[in-house]
């Protein structure tokens, strides 16, 4: 009987604790989207990506952040040199709390290396803005550099692939890339908002940092990597999914294609940098 | 013997069954001869006893009946994965079509009926097979509460998901005596502890397994719980000591191979060096503690990860320049050496018995 008693008391715990972690939950909820939101800008399809997959068992959506970074290269699509950033060096990585001696020390013949942990930062991304434009420049750089090549040697058939497919990335570059670019991190917001104070153009986000290692010319220099943002899954309440249902199953996964956007979305975050839909338009032909 | 628990009923069950058949065996030897009301005076007594015990604990008194107990006990946990994956599958499957509204309110209602379904299971029936299925689907319930929550709000992804899953499914172990869940708590609040450790540690919760050496608190914590008396609640103790080992041990193993994932501020080869001798040490400990205390469990770990580590060091020693017939005599040569030190361990072991009966 006393254990009777016992059990029923350790459910009534349970009960508890369901109240109260729900409780909890939905407060940080509905505190972080209440006020006036830290970011609310609008982004389309080139920022905000539909699921490469379509999972028949999975009824709901959520919208991929594709976000970039400008790499040292003028060449953006040496992996891993896309997020592998220019401003993201040895001294930025100690301000964000790295120390960088932890990582690469050696003392005669012994190794010293140590395998870096990502920590956690505030990220700042800004949407259309001057890491953008340098990227569309890279790229014509980049083309009329394969252009001159190839007339020179109009009948190599290596030249005239490059200079295609210079081509092609500039194209990509204005009508279907992301523009929304990783340009600075910090480890207070608060700074971090009062720097970068419009609203409509930079995010600030939750991000992970690790340190990694660049060879060049036979040294090892210490850079830093972004290896994700917290929340770059968006999830599409019911209420916004008629934009994204009306477009053809086939077609939600064609994501290479050369094509301008087909929606745009209003994108919020709050006092918690946690993001929501606000509203959901399909756009025109034309590049938004 | 006081009976606290369904394992501490059948175990009695079970000695009165073997008494009852040497009984048989020392009178038909001969041995000694019992009088018909002394014979009948214990009969009525295991009856009574049987019957008693088999009211309060639900034991099983016969072979059979145990044969049939562990098939139920086989398709209740099949029947619990079972149901609480569905639940999951079956959620996905729907999700997208409901408002957030109804998607809110069914997360929220599900763990509520697994939990009141668990209760009223626990309370109508005395085998527990119910309970232990409905609880093992309400933490299911309540792990996608909080982590379709996740999805649907965008919340950044927090440790502390994993501290209330741990509290709920100890409640829940507790309550029905379920090993199941026991086992799904500790794997929840080993995740946190872990994952804590990292983040004083200076890295972001998620990648706590990058730095083996986060598990360790977790272990030691989790191998002290099991010190404290867990007479009322089946196997319990040895989850938890198993639990306890295997953080323990696989970290050790990691961090005896790649020193260079360790928190420690030596060359890659030393802390490789300390782990290794690690090693050895603690699951020689645990051997002998295993066979001081009577915990078997203790003891096989122990042993596992002794012969990983020693075949571990002959291969990094050999595999390279000995011809492998060499190699595999070496490796064949060590288990007959150590067949031989548990043969005397045991021998050892009888002889205490026995001077302890003299």
């Amino acid at each position: 009987m006393k254990m009777l008693l016992s059990s029923r008391g350790l459910f009534a715990i349970g009960f508890v604790i369901l109240v109260a972690t729900n409780i909890v939950v939905l407060s940080g909820v509905a505190s972080n989207r209440s006020g006036e939101p830290e970011t609310l800008i609008t982004l389309t399809e080139r920022e905000l990506r539909l699921p490469y997959r379509v999972h028949e068992e999975n009824s709901g959506l959520a919208l991929g952040l594709a976000w970039r970074a400008l790499g040292k290269d003028d060449d953006f699509d040496k992996y891993p040199e896309w997020r592998s950033l220019a401003w993201l060096s040895a001294e930025k990585l100690e301000e964000l709390g790295f120390n960088i001696d932890d990582y690469l020390r050696s003392e005669g013949n012994v190794t010293l290396h140590k395998e870096p942990i990502p920590r956690e930062v505030f990220i700042v991304l800004e949407n259309n803005g001057e890491a953008y434009r340098e990227a569309l420049r890279r790229a014509e750089t980049v083309l009329e550099k394969e252009e001159g090549l190839f007339k020179s040697n109009s009948g190599d058939k290596r030249l005239r692939d490059n200079f295609e497919g210079a081509e092609k990335r500039l194209k990509r570059e204005r009508i279907s890339e992301s523009r929304l670019f990783a340009i600075d991190a910090g480890l207070d917001p608060k700074k971090l908002g009062e720097k970068y104070n419009d609203r409509t153009r930079f995010i600030i986000a939750r991000g992970l940092v690790k340190p990694t290692y660049r060879h060049e010319n036979k040294t090892k220099e210490v850079v830093g990597y972004i290896t994700k943002i917290s929340i770059e899954r968006i999830h599409v309440p019911l209420k916004h999914r008629q934009v994204f249902d009306a477009i053809p199953v086939e077609d939600k996964s064609k994501q290479n294609e050369l094509r301008p956007p087909r929606y745009k979305v209003e994108l919020a975050y709050g006092s918690r940098l946690e993001p929501w839909i606000v509203s959901v338009q399909p756009v025109g032909d034309k590049s938004d | 013997m006081q009976v606290k628990s369904k394992a501490d009923a059948q175990q009695r069950a079970d000695q009165i069954g073997y008494f009852q058949a040497e009984l048989e065996i020392m009178e038909q030897e001969k041995i000694i001869a019992l009088q018909e009301s002394q014979r009948s005076a214990i009969a009525n007594y295991h009856k009574d006893l049987i019957a008693q015990l088999s009211s309060t604990f639900d034991i099983d008194s016969n072979k059979r009946e145990k044969q049939l107990s562990l098939g139920m006990k086989i398709a209740s946990f099949l029947g619990a994965l079972g149901l609480a994956a569905s639940v999951f599958f079956l959620f996905y499957q729907f999700w997208g079509r409901f408002s957030t509204s109804i998607q809110v309110f069914i997360l929220i209602a599900a763990p509520f009926i697994g939990l009141a379904a668990t209760m009223y299971a626990s309370h109508r029936e005395k085998t527990g097979y119910f309970s232990k299925l409905l609880g093992l689907v309400s933490f299911a319930c309540f792990v996608l509460n909080i982590s379709m929550f996740g999805q649907i709000f965008n919340i950044t992804p927090s440790a502390k998901a994993f501290l209330v899953w741990a509290i709920f499914a100890f409640i829940l172990a507790y309550a029905s005596d379920a090993r199941i869940l026991l086992a799904a708590g500790i794997i929840c609040i080993a995740a946190f502890l872990s994952a804590q450790t990292g983040t004083w540690g200076g890295c972001y919760w998620i990648y706590f397994g990058e730095r083996p050496e986060n598990f360790f608190p977790a272990a030691f914590i989790l191998f002290l719980v099991s010190l404290f008396p867990h007479n009322r609640f089946s196997g319990f103790a040895a989850i938890y000591r198993d639990f306890a080992m295997l953080l323990f041990f696989i970290p050790v193993l990691v961090l005896s191979n790649w020193g260079m994932i360790s928190y420690m501020d030596l060359a890659n080869e030393s802390v490789e060096i300390i782990y290794q001798i690690a090693g050895f040490v603690f699951s020689a400990t645990a051997i002998w503690l295993g066979i001081q205390k009577c915990w078997p469990e203790v003891v096989n770990t122990g042993n596992v990860f002794f012969t990983i580590f020693l075949y571990t060091k002959f291969y990094d020693w050999w595999w390279d320049w000995m011809p492998k017939y060499l190699f595999f005599l070496i490796v064949g040569l060590t288990a007959v050496l150590m067949l031989l030190i548990f043969k005397r361990l045991r021998n050892l072991v009888i002889k205490n018995v026995r001077e302890v009966f003299v």
